[in-house]
């Protein structure tokens, strides 16, 4: 049989990368795309023996402990979604932000802060604030791309605010602890949100126009919906508290902490009189369905990892990383940016994070920086992924609920400030690596 | 090179015993003159570190740098030897007992069914004991909350009246420093007061008395068998000589470690007298035995090990 | 929650999978358990963690086949949607001959990984266990419901390719198509 093993490894993966992109590009399953350019080289390099392999990591990543956090914050999400929680803290924020210029964009932000610290993944909340907020801000007459942007851009915010499933699976594939990653985050996360809420304020008070006040009919009809303040805000706190309070004391495990966050939105929706059979098991499905896919990928591009591995692709990877950026630090850190950011554009997040993070950890810790703080800067860089074309999740969770004249094209030229803002963080980050570890 | 072996190590790339395998590697090459090359990936990177035996009976890997104990889901054997918890007091013990006490003979055996050729064995080093309370024997165990890997250490301390915790080794330290628990089964006394373990944990048994892992070099029987009777044997003598490094190196790691540490006035080093050793051991021998029942050669391995200690006056 | 398989064996799955999703829920209450037995009455469990794993692990491989079933699976659609429906249509053909591959060649490795979890070297039937203090056979189990998975998954690609094809033709007699 024809030894692909002869054209070399520097070959090899030009062929490997090439054969992604062609795969990708038919619109194949990103999960098999993967898989399946995993299973060719591996049959093409080491003959069929060798299948196994791909069996072999796809029961590993399956069996992880820790991965049980991803469908625990997926069902967080989607209870939420069902629950009157989210709309009953927009509402309540609304009566507080409406006077300002702007000011149903920040509520927006500042809800998606609130969401996100109860929540790990990408979607539910973009969703969330899609359903919520966008039209709220249309009919306001704010600027459409304005809308957009702080919608799609607030909901990303979902795994950088810790929880969050990008982190875990960071922590996993780096083996750090990830309660120290969901520390180190925190900070970063929140200078994000907070120039976010700056762009917003700046953009309009220098044009009213962006951001029409409501008229005082308007907030007459606001005004007839009661809204218990106390209510509103109490059973999304009581979350925020019981989630990251016992990852950050030490009570429990994240996949504990995130059983104990659906327990915590099960009870407030029951209080609330919402809890119902019909609402748990459409979560359940909707939990089903989306980790099957995010599962897959990893399973994916796990495989791919394995049999890059064996063919010797951490060492030319390192080399090849480490003689452009001639040992020079900075200049490694830059480059495996550029990867990053490029990746992000063609791949998911779990991805890009299991076939990059086993090449470029261990070269992280061998430049003496430390592996927490580059878990943040991986975090950021995911957080431009979620809305950079062609593949920008973010954009493609909010096309799905946005009015329909609202194109995908108008959703990705309304990211691009957001993404600035984003790579301007990170840039913060890297140069400020105290940002992430001002707590060791 | 004329051979070249994939070999699979249980242990990360920025760990200094890949470090130190990595020499090893390195070694064979030059010892061999270029005709054996070993390529040492780091845990993880083909398969999970519990896959590897199959990994080489199917011919995707060539080898392994493993703790054995790793594989005692496949047979309880490999549990019972790769960490007969409470039976080796220091490193020169247990390979005294693999290379000239019936080990070697044991594990080759234990091996041959899955493919699978055992080249030589070696450990770490005696891990020592983190404490945030002073232990000075087995009385001070009773209803200590303590983190131990699954498996043979828990039950162990679980009989020796302790309340083993299960945790992955990633969060000790906030366990720890939280009081979640008062204390942990981690690493070499070295590595942990590197971690800092021992300023958050203040009262190490040093040197430890409860865990010592058999590290076995191993690769394909198949890719073994090929090759010429002069490569074999520089395999063979240079994995003892791996072994004596590695605990050597390990050893004076710790020395200085220790040395550091009792120059701190809030840390308290607690060395256990023989007498609270062999109590110790009298405990975990009753769980061995227990271990022992279930297959036919977990059975051979207690008879193997009980017998060497026995012989040795150490039980 | 709109759902259409686009055949028997598709919805078929969805029933099932939609059934299996509850045991999410249930992970959440023993995952709950643990943590009130550890705290309120000091004895923590020694079955919570690895059956969590266990159920959660299986879960994420029947989710495979969930998600496809249900047309779910993420793609870069940058041209899949711009090009014709009878282009279309050839790109589902090759999707689904390529899915039919890899699920066959999954298959082959996963009865591989599983003979050996389930037989010991000599061929007698020994569970591969998980080696922990509680020591449940997990990992055989997990390994043989893998295979069962990407099975399953092999007949669902080749269902698929069979519709594709009858997909194609109806085109070509000038009809329209439904996926
Ligand atoms: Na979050
Ligand atoms: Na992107």
């Amino acid at each position: 049989m024809f030894d692909l093993s002869a054209i070399g490894i520097a070959y090899g993966s030009l062929l490997m990368l090439g054969l992604l992109i062609l795969l990708l590009l038919t619109g194949m399953q990103l999960a098999f795309v993967t898989g399946l350019v995993a299973l060719i080289f591996t049959i093409g390099w080491f003959g069929v023996d060798a299948m196994p392999l791909i069996t072999s990591r796809m029961y590993s990543f399956v069996g992880a402990y820790v991965f049980l956090a991803v469908p625990m914050f997926v069902l967080m999400a989607a209870l939420l979604d069902r629950s009157g929680i989210a709309v009953d803290l927009f509402d309540a924020m609304k009566k507080v932000a409406r006077k300002l210029r702007g000011g149903v964009a920040v509520q927006t932000l500042i809800v998606a802060v609130i969401l996100a610290s109860m929540s790990g993944v990408i979607g539910g909340e973009t969703v969330l604030l899609g359903i919520l907020a966008l039209p709220q801000m249309l009919r306001l007459g704010y600027n459409r791309k304005l809308a957009i942007g702080t919608t799609c851009a607030g909901g990303a915010l979902g795994t950088m605010m810790p929880p969050s499933i990008v982190l875990i699976i960071y922590g996993m594939t780096a083996s750090v602890s990830i309660g120290e990653l969901f520390k180190a985050a925190f900070l970063p996360a929140s200078i994000l949100a907070g120039c976010y809420v700056a762009y917003v304020l700046i953009r309009c008070y220098l044009n009213p126009s962006l951001a029409p006040l409501p008229t005082a009919e308007e907030m007459a009809a606001d005004d007839e919906r009661d809204i218990n303040y106390m209510k509103a805000l109490f059973f999304p706190g009581l979350t925020v508290v019981i989630v990251l309070g016992s990852i950050y004391t030490g009570i429990a495990s994240v996949t504990e902490a995130s059983a104990l966050g659906v327990v915590g939105i099960m009870l407030s929706a029951l209080i609330r009189g919402e809890l119902n059979f019909e609402m748990i098991r459409d979560s359940a499905k909707a939990t089903m369905q989306t980790c099957g896919m995010i599962i897959w990928i990893g399973i994916g591009a796990s495989a791919l990892v394995g049999v890059y591995n064996l063919m010797g692709g951490i060492d030319f990877v390192e080399s090849v990383i480490l003689s452009l950026s001639d040992g020079h630090v900075m200049t490694t850190v830059l480059i495996m940016m550029v990867i990053l950011l490029v990746l992000g554009m063609f791949l998911d997040w779990v991805g890009v994070a299991l076939l990059t993070m086993p090449i470029f950890v261990p070269i992280i810790t061998n430049l003496g920086l430390d592996p927490i703080w580059f878990g943040v800067v991986f975090c950021l860089n995911m957080q431009v992924s979620f809305l950079s074309p062609p593949f920008g999740p973010a954009a493609f969770y909010l096309k799905s609920v946005a009015p329909k004249d609202i194109s995908l094209g108008e959703i990705f030229s309304a990211l691009v400030p957001f993404i600035v803002l984003q790579i301007l963080v990170l840039a913060l980050v890297i140069i400020f690596p105290q940002l992430a570890l001002w707590w060791q | 090179a004329d051979f070249t072996f994939k070999v699979q190590s249980s242990d990360p790339s920025g760990d200094k015993n890949f470090q130190v395998q990595q020499q090893w590697a390195e070694r064979v090459g030059k010892m061999s003159g270029g005709r054996l090359e070993i390529k040492l990936l780091p845990v993880g990177s083909v398969v999970k570190h519990t896959e590897t035996l199959d990994a080489i009976k199917m011919g995707i890997l060539d080898g392994q740098v493993t703790a054995t104990g790793y594989f005692s889901g496949k047979d309880p054997a490999f549990g019972l030897i790769g960490n007969t918890v409470g039976a080796w007091s220091s490193t020169t013990q247990l390979l005294q007992y693999i290379n000239y006490g019936g080990g070697y003979e044991l594990m080759t055996e234990l091996y041959a069914p899955y493919g699978v050729k055992f080249v030589g064995g070696s450990t770490t080093g005696v891990e020592s004991f983190v404490s945030k309370v002073p232990v000075d024997g087995v009385d001070d165990l009773k209803g200590l909350k303590l983190r131990a890997p699954e498996g043979l250490v828990q039950k162990v301390f679980a009989a020796a009246g302790a309340a083993p915790v299960n945790l992955p080794g990633s969060e000790v330290f906030t366990a720890l420093s939280k009081g979640v628990i008062d204390a942990a089964d981690y690493t070499v006394f070295s590595t942990n007061q590197k971690a800092g373990m021992n300023d958050i944990a203040q009262h190490p048994v040093q040197p430890g008395f409860h865990s010592l892992p058999l590290i076995d070099i191993s690769v394909s029987q198949k890719k073994w068998d090929k090759l010429p009777a002069d490569l074999q044997e520089i395999l063979t003598v240079s994995v003892r000589d791996f072994a004596q490094d590695i605990t050597t190196q390990l050893r004076i790691a710790d020395l200085q470690a220790v040395k550091e540490a009792s120059n701190n006035p809030d840390i308290t080093i607690h060395d256990w007298s023989a007498e609270e050793r062999k109590k110790f051991r009298a405990i975990a021998r009753s769980q061995w035995e227990e271990f022992a029942k279930e297959s036919d050669n977990a059975m051979k391995v207690y008879q193997s090990v009980t017998a060497y200690l026995e012989t040795n006056g150490l039980l | 929650m709109e759902q259409h398989g686009r055949t028997r064996l598709d919805r078929w799955i969805l029933w099932v999978g939609n059934l299996l999703s509850l045991l999410f829920v249930f992970t959440v209450a023993i995952s709950f358990f643990e943590i009130l037995m550890r705290y309120l009455f000091n004895s923590p469990t020694i079955w919570v963690h690895e059956s969590a794993a266990f159920i959660g692990g299986s879960l994420f491989v029947i989710g495979g086949a969930y998600a496809l079933a249900n047309n779910k699976h993420v793609r870069v659609v940058l041209i899949y949607d711009q090009v014709s429906s009878r282009a279309r249509c050839y790109l589902n053909i090759f999707h689904s001959l390529a899915g039919l591959v890899f699920a066959g060649m999954l298959a082959y490795g996963a009865w591989m990984m599983a003979s050996s979890a389930w037989l010991s070297p000599l061929g007698e039937l020994r569970l591969e266990r998980s080696g922990s203090a509680w020591n449940p056979a997990f990992p055989a189990l997990l390994k043989a419901l893998i295979l069962l998975v990407v099975c399953v998954m092999f007949v669902q690609f080749l269902l698929h390719l069979l519709d594709d094809f009858r997909q194609l033709g109806r085109l070509k007699r000038g009809g329209k198509a439904d996926v």
